[in-house]
């Protein structure tokens, strides 16, 4: 069994706040991050299993913070969350590699089984 | 200008005729006193032609010198005798004007001085009586021995005056004065005006009234004889004449009124009421109604052109206003139609950016109730409760944000077939039916399928089917869903069994931001029926006989190339 370390990335520190607790109920250790540059950095510092990132983030969004995961760790699932992006967009983070493109409002049992589904892989 | 005419032409001929007349008179009565004075000089002339007679006579020169002269000479007078009434006497008289002889008795001579020749004198005036003289010399050889004088009362010959009468007229009268204008007479007496005569003729008042006068010298005497004539006897004429031309002036001008009077009625008159009516027309109101002209001449045909010109006048103003009003009524829904536009495309990017903000705190309330929700476990079932109405508003709210966000956010459709049967098992169970409602299935049975985008059409079904149900209010009863393939199209029919749609409601429900629900935004029958025509259909609605409403989606049918 691994050790189930999920990155929460979203601007919105409620949103990452409620997610982790969420996820934690769920037996996840969930991590933080605020935006693109910081996932980067966390994933850097290894331990990390999967990525759960909302895509519009100030600073640098979540779909250049996939590219740049994925070049470095192309093993990590990502999954991001979108409320509206344009398809060319969600359709260039598919070719990157997210392993899927959730839509807000989370449906939150869809959320944790994509999850559990992208570790398991 | 008639007037003027006529009286000029009245005048010039009245005094033409006038002048005519007065030359005739004129002629006529010079003339007759020509006549008349011929006629006392014939007289005269024979009278003193026997005063010469006596007085060349042997016995009268005897009579001079003979110491009996006296009755001599009463013998030789005798012979002149009393011929007529007027002598007064008859004399011998010497170169001095002593009387030597007198038949009857001695008066004294009338003339101023010796003549030798046989004279008349000029009429003189003795007491009462107008008398002239005839004399003539007595010679013996060259020696004047005297003259045989006869005087005379000037007296009214009755021959003459007859004469006058039946030549001129009674009103006729005659004057004999002498040719030096001392004395006049009538015949009867000394008249105190003499007639004024430039060269033979005149024209005078006497006793107020105009004369006419002519002249004519009695040859072998100092006499003048006049005859007046008053000129209104020889103007009656002209004068009738004159009237005549007045009355035939009047009649002219009387008549030129009547027919102007007439003309004014017949040409005038529609004139200035056909002016009136093109005044009326040209300021903008109607022509109005007036007498027609029923005559045939230009003014009737001018009547005619008039009123067609002014009923196509009226009919074009008309068009135009008809015109007029229809533009301005699409230039004012074009108008509408962009203001709505306008305030909904700011609207709708508002809109959009507070539906996107929204969701995210929305999303972390949905978290939390989740959390809570998953951890309360042993909490009273009250929290629960609550937690599942937060739960449910945040739904409602994310209902609404969806809603802002479909409306404001056009997407293409993807087109695909869409079988009817299995699109309504799809989507039927996606709205919550309270339990008194029934809904019932009407379906052709060889139903051709949608040529749609299947998401963007389930979502115009489940809003009008929500509608449907809302409208129902909870009361219950039977939904119908028809479905009708006709001609490349499809037809789905949503019937309720609820009260149907006010008719001022019919169209504006599908306006944006139209409303009766004391929730919502007003956006879900506007967006269904964007996406419907979007797909190349239409969204309508129409109250059935029986009161619910009928919401009808038409679409393309599938397998048909357009």
């Amino acid at each position: 069994m691994k050790d189930r370390t999920i990155l929460v990335v979203d601007d919105d520190p409620g949103m990452v706040e409620t997610l982790c607790d969420i996820l934690e109920l769920h037996g996840w250790h969930p991590v933080r991050a605020y935006d693109g540059a910081e996932a980067i950095a966390m994933v850097r510092e290894g331990e990390i299993d999967v990525v759960l990132m909302d895509v519009r983030m100030p600073r640098m969004s979540g779909a250049e913070a996939l590219r740049a995961i994925k070049a470095r760790h192309p093993e990590i699932p990502v999954v991001l969350v979108t409320a509206m992006a344009a398809q060319e967009v969600l359709n260039q983070a598919e070719r990157d590699g997210a392993v899927r493109i959730l839509k807000k409002p989370l449906d939150l049992p869809l959320m944790l089984q994509v999850l559990e589904q992208a570790i398991a892989a | 200008l008639l007037t003027v005419a006529i009286a000029t032409f009245g005048a010039v001929a009245y005094t033409a005729v006038r002048r005519s007349d007065l030359d005739t008179a004129w002629a006529r009565l010079q003339n007759v006193t020509e006549r008349l004075a011929a006629t006392t000089r014939v007289s005269m002339a024979d009278r003193l032609r026997r005063v010469r007679e006596v007085a060349e006579d042997s016995a009268t020169v005897a009579a001079f010198q003979s110491a009996e002269g006296l009755s001599a000479g009463r013998r030789v007078l005798s012979r002149l005798g009393p011929d007529t009434g007027a002598a007064i006497t008859t004399m011998l008289q010497d170169p001095a004007g002593h009387t030597v002889a007198a038949l009857e008795r001695e008066v004294a001579g009338l003339f101023a001085e010796r003549r030798d020749t046989a004279a008349v004198s000029p009429i003189v005036v003795r007491g009462d009586s107008l008398l002239l003289e005839f004399s003539a010399p007595v010679h013996e050889g060259n020696r004047l021995l005297g003259h045989v004088v006869q005087l005379r009362t000037l007296r009214s010959a009755p021959a003459v005056v007859k004469t006058l009468n039946e030549l001129v007229g009674s009103e006729a009268k005659l004057y004999i004065g002498n040719r030096d204008g001392s004395v006049w007479t009538d015949l009867v007496e000394q008249v105190r005006q003499s007639p004024t005569l430039a060269g033979n003729r005149g024209r005078y008042l006497r006793e107020g009234r105009m004369m006419l006068a002519t002249s004519a010298p009695i040859g072998g005497s100092p006499y003048l004889f006049v005859v007046e004539f008053p000129e209104d006897r020889v103007l009656a004429k002209s004068r009738s004449l004159l009237w005549i031309l007045v009355g035939i002036g009047a009649l002219i001008i009387g008549g030129g009124a009547l027919a102007g009077w007439l003309l004014t009625r017949r040409i005038t008159i529609p004139l200035a009421e056909m002016t009136a009516a093109a005044e009326r027309i040209s300021s903008g109101a109607a022509a109005g109604t007036f007498p027609p002209v029923t005559t045939e001449d230009e003014i009737g045909r001018l009547d005619q052109s008039f009123r067609v010109m002014a009923e196509s006048v009226r009919q074009a103003r008309e068009n135009l206003e008809e015109q007029v009003r229809d533009r301005t009524r699409a230039l004012e829904l074009t108008r509408d139609a962009l203001v709505r536009k306008e305030r909904m495309a700011v609207l709708g990017q508002l809109a959009s950016s507070v539906g996107h903000e929204l969701r995210n705190p929305l999303g972390v309330i949905s978290n939390v109730v989740y959390y809570l929700n998953a951890t309360l476990k042993n909490t009273p079932g009250r929290v629960h409760e609550h937690l599942r109405i937060l739960s449910e508003q945040v739904k409602l709210a994310e209902k609404i944000i969806a809603d802002i966000l479909d409306f404001t956010r056009a997407k293409p459709p993807e087109v695909s077939e869409v079988p009817i049967a299995q699109f309504l098992d799809e989507q039927i169970p996606r709205v919550t039916l309270p339990s008194g409602i029934r809904i019932e299935r009407d379906l052709d049975p060889d139903l051709a399928p949608m040529q749609v985008d299947r998401v963007q059409v389930g979502q115009v079904f489940i809003n009008v089917l929500t509608n449907a149900v809302q409208a129902m209010d909870g009361k219950g009863g039977i939904l119908t869903i028809r479905a009708r393939s006709d001609h490349g199209r499809v037809r789905l029919e949503v019937e309720d069994d609820g009260p149907g749609v006010p008719d001022e409601h019919l169209e504006r429900i599908f306006e944006p931001l139209f409303t009766t629900k004391s929730r919502g935004f007003g956006l879900g029958l506007s967006v269904s029926r964007s996406l419907a025509q979007a797909n190349g259909g239409d969204l309508t609605v129409s109250n059935a006989p029986d009161g619910g409403a009928i919401f009808v989606i038409d679409l393309p049918a599938a397998g048909v190339t357009v």
